[in-house]
């Protein structure tokens, strides 16, 4: 996550609260593809 | 902040093993007392194994996702009749959040490309027949290797929408693969050639959407004749 929000030049919390919303994105992405979980 | 706001914002980095000690204990805590954090988390905890999938160095070559294959034979077919292919426009997506989808298109495209390359040469085998609340659209859809080709007539859209309209082939099961992207003249119409990676046989409803992400902004619908 450190090393993400350096390349990024994003604050740490910025960061993490990305992956989660990038991860919820993906969630609803497969869902609606109907990728098995 | 409240516990719950508190483990959301954690919770991605925590799927993805990113957490320190410090901030894992939060989280873990939290998710022992929380069912609504809890169920959140089961919902992604799988997602990073999926990741994996999807950029692993050593895989062997794959065929290309269905979303890439048909994006190249558009971009062909109307480079081929001289039109200028729709403007890039790139979503308000979070930039993590693009990278990540587009790995998972990958990975989903590794897992769904089955046979593109192996269905029969052109013929048509079927017709469509969309209506909407104004205008309409017919297309005659032939086999070709990638998929199906169609040759799509829409009269009556209204005009000069940025971003133009998409066609879709949906599945028995409600699968949406994309059968390209196409504009109307100023009388509303359109006549355009279009070639979709869904296979004959495989989808029995076609719809035309306003743009390529509006799901519920279906403007055209009808029924695949085989």
């Amino acid at each position: 996550m450190r090393e993400i929000a350096e390349a990024l030049g994003l604050p740490l919390g910025t960061v993490k609260s990305r992956a989660y919303y990038a991860l919820r994105h993906l969630r609803l992405v497969l869902d609606e593809m109907e990728v098995a979980r | 902040m409240t516990a719950c706001a508190e483990c959301r914002e954690l919770l991605g980095a925590h799927v993805l093993g990113g957490l320190g000690p410090e901030e894992t204990a939060v989280v873990e805590q939290h998710l022992e007392s929380c069912q609504r954090c809890g169920r959140e988390y089961a919902e992604l905890a799988s997602l990073p194994e999926l990741l994996d999938l999807a950029g692993s160095a050593d895989s062997e070559p794959e065929a290309p996702p269905a979303a890439l294959e048909e994006a190249v034979l558009d971009r062909f077919a109307r480079e081929r009749r001289g039109l200028a292919p729709p403007p890039w426009r790139p979503g308000r997506t979070l930039r993590v959040g693009a990278a990540l989808t587009a790995a998972a298109a990958v990975a989903i495209g590794a897992l769904a490309v089955t046979g593109v390359f192996s269905s029969s040469p052109a013929e048509a085998f079927g017709h469509v027949d969309m209506k909407g609340r104004d205008g309409g659209a017919s297309a005659e859809l032939r086999a070709v290797r990638a998929g199906t080709e169609m040759r799509l007539k829409v009269w009556g859209l209204e005009r000069a929408r940025p971003g133009g309209y998409d066609v879709w082939c949906i599945s028995e099961k409600g699968r949406w693969l994309s059968g390209g992207s196409f504009a109307v003249d100023r009388d509303g119409r359109a006549e355009v050639e279009l070639t979709s990676a869904a296979q004959p046989g495989h989808y029995h409803r076609m719809l035309v959407t306003r743009g390529p992400s509006d799901r519920r902004g279906v403007v055209l619908s009808g029924r695949v004749e085989y």
